[in-house]
């Protein structure tokens, strides 16, 4: 487990070593690593997705889909709450000297937090539209590095939160009776909605 | 914990809210949904195109202008995701409510044209009503026009009595009940028409033997449903089918009500066809009622008990969650996967046995149905050979663009110019042929 650590500590200081050299590269990676900008958008991204279809055939298969990411997140989130009670790493900034791009964040470091949701949104999106899915990485990867980058996670931290956000994104995927009850009830809104079709002026 | 940014949760609200709502515009522009396009509708898509990515673009500028947003503690993530999920909601809400403003300012900039001048003469029946203009001429020169129900079918037929240019007089019979409305398994609607027009025939004298039919949207599928009875009862000359609902493989029916209704439509008209099952709506609140009142309680409690914030909003919004998961389950047992609204409509857009009956009939489907299922559905449905309309949308069918002499030319095409029809067809029970009324 100590050379797991160490190997985890190694890695961190090779990435966090790149911060505070070049000023473009910190401002964005700082833009990258708030808990805002990549976030919303991926939020954003499931309203494009939940929109994208060409006919309303389409528009069920993405909604259900877009409900299938909210759940994901619950489940998700559910499980990192129940990691943090268990497991109680400090932040990197607690233990060593990091260059700390960012402000001091007071919870428990693993898992990362922002890597288990953004990347909860890219598996859960993936697993239910294989093209559309993929617009969901770029921004998971680019915040779970900054995370890195600007010194409040570890590496390992982030790779937690991916291991935990693939396996609650697949059990809702799997799992159809999570989502089921969501689903049918968007599916029945949608249904009421625009198939309520008459003739006016 | 107990700091709480409450302006920011504001400006990220906003951020959502005007996010979301460029998002549907665009989505709108692209899609077509001409009820959702905030200003000029489909013809105008590129301009709520710019206007979608305007909003978009401005809400972030503004948003990540203020450093606060950047790089600085303040609201947490679950408060984050509320913002999101109700900034969804509420754009979603304004966007329904601003283009139901916008297209009704635009209605009422149109007006109603030349149909303020007509005089019709209006009759209402146990069954519903009916409204009569234009001299009733000779027999083959008239036309019976079934109408859906409902106020903005009214309106289309306001339109219609105007700007068709008939030889004869135009009759149109609007049901009284909502198309959800049942009798012995039949929409209720049918039976109303064909009182309504023995009633016209018994105690106003109004002959519609031989004349023309005309079906509207719904009331087109109801018109070859009852083309049996029609033709057993009244000979009619001709049965034009104009925008029937058209069934889709899946079970469900083609066509997108966004496309050319606004939300305003669709809540009016969903509230005066009520497309669903009374009873079981009433047993499915029953049922979700108290374990909804367990659930808040139970949800409640726990956010209480581990000092979540806004414990007694966050509470009852988990509880009503968790309540709608548990309900769905002992609901949904036993039942087939239908689609609500639909699969208790789709029946009706069947033509039945009746549809294969010898008067002439002839079926126009509007862009919407087809796009969307086109030929396959109208064989679906157990139709008559028809004609696609790609150039015309359902709800605009009679604005415009010459439709209404295009529907004129289908109906009365044979007429001569001398005013004789050239397949006048005998009267059922060998009476004359005409008889008039006032308009």
């Amino acid at each position: 487990m100590h050379w797991l650590l160490a190997l985890d500590y190694t890695v961190f200081t090779w990435i966090n070593g790149l911060a505070g050299k070049n000023a473009l590269m910190d401002s964005a990676m700082q833009a990258f690593c708030n808990d805002h900008l990549v976030p919303f958008t991926l939020g954003f991204l499931v309203l494009v997705m939940a929109l994208r279809g060409r006919g309303r055939r389409d528009d069920r298969d993405h909604l259900a889909a877009a409900v299938r990411v909210f759940v994901a997140i619950a489940v998700s989130s559910a499980l990192l709450q129940l990691a943090v009670t268990l497991i109680h790493r400090p932040r990197p900034f607690v233990d060593h000297t990091v260059t700390l791009l960012f402000y001091r964040p007071t919870d428990w470091s693993f898992p990362s937090n922002p890597a288990t949701a953004s990347f909860t949104f890219f598996f859960s999106a993936w697993f239910s539209d294989r093209r559309f899915g993929w617009w969901f990485l770029p921004p998971a990867l680019l915040m779970s590095f900054a995370r890195v980058f600007c010194g409040v996670h570890y590496p390992g931290d982030v790779l937690a939160g991916i291991l935990l956000a693939a396996a609650s994104a697949w059990a809702v995927h799997r799992l159809d009776f999570l989502s089921r009850p969501f689903v049918a009830l968007v599916n029945g809104v949608e249904s009421l909605l625009r198939s309520s079709i008459s003739m006016r002026r | 914990m107990g700091e709480i940014f409450y302006e920011d949760i504001l400006e990220t609200f906003l951020f959502c809210f005007f996010v979301s709502m460029g998002i549907i515009q665009i989505a709108a522009a692209r899609r077509g949904w001409h009820g959702l396009s905030l200003y000029g509708g489909r013809i105008r898509a590129n301009l709520n195109r710019a206007l979608g990515a305007a909003l978009v673009i401005l809400g972030y500028a503004w948003y990540f202008s203020d450093p606060l947003h950047r790089n600085v503690r303040n609201i947490e993530a679950l408060m984050s995701l509320v913002c999101l999920v109700l900034g969804i909601a509420a754009a979603a809400a304004a966007t329904a409510l601003l283009a139901s403003l916008t297209e009704s300012l635009r209605r009422l900039a149109r007006g109603s044209g030349r149909g303020k001048s007509l005089a019709t003469e209006v009759m209402e029946f146990p069954e519903g009503k009916a409204v009569l203009s234009g001299p009733w001429g000779e027999r083959g020169k008239n036309l019976v026009v079934l109408a859906e129900p409902g106020k903005g079918s009214e309106a289309l037929l306001r339109s219609l009595h105007a700007f068709l240019p008939a030889p004869g007089g135009v009759l149109s019979l609007h049901p009284r009940s909502g198309l959800g409305e049942e009798r012995d398994g039949a929409w209720a609607g049918e039976e109303e028409m064909m009182r309504m027009l023995a009633r016209l025939e018994r105690e106003r004298g109004l002959d519609t033997g031989g004349e023309n039919f005309l079906g509207l949207g719904w009331c087109a599928n109801a018109a070859l449903r009852l083309r049996g009875r029609l033709e057993e009862a009244y000979v009619p000359r001709k049965l034009l089918a104009l925008a029937p609902v058209v069934p889709e493989r899946e079970g469900d029916f083609a066509g997108d009500s966004l496309l050319s209704n606004t939300p305003a439509d669709i809540i009016f008209s969903l509230l005066r066809n009520r497309p669903w099952d009374p009873r079981a709506a009433r047993r499915a609140v029953a049922a979700w009622l108290p374990a909804f009142l367990i659930c808040a309680a139970l949800a409640t409690a726990v956010t209480v008990a581990f000092g979540v914030r806004w414990k007694f909003i966050s509470g009852p919004a988990a509880g009503l969650l968790l309540s709608l998961w548990v309900i769905y389950f002992p609901l949904a047992r036993g039942k087939r996967g239908g689609r609500g609204a639909e699969a208790l409509l789709v029946n009706r857009a069947h033509a039945g046995e009746d549809a294969r009956a010898s008067t002439p009939a002839l079926v126009v489907l509007s862009w919407e149905e087809a796009a969307a299922a086109g030929d396959e559905g109208a064989r679906l449905a157990g139709m008559p050979e028809g004609e696609l309309w790609r150039d015309k949308l359902r709800g605009k069918f009679l604005l415009g663009g010459g439709t209404a002499d295009r529907i004129a030319a289908l109906i009365w095409d044979g007429i001569e110019e001398d005013g004789r029809s050239e397949s006048v067809p005998p009267k059922p029970d060998g009476g004359s042929g005409s008889t008039s009324a006032e308009g």
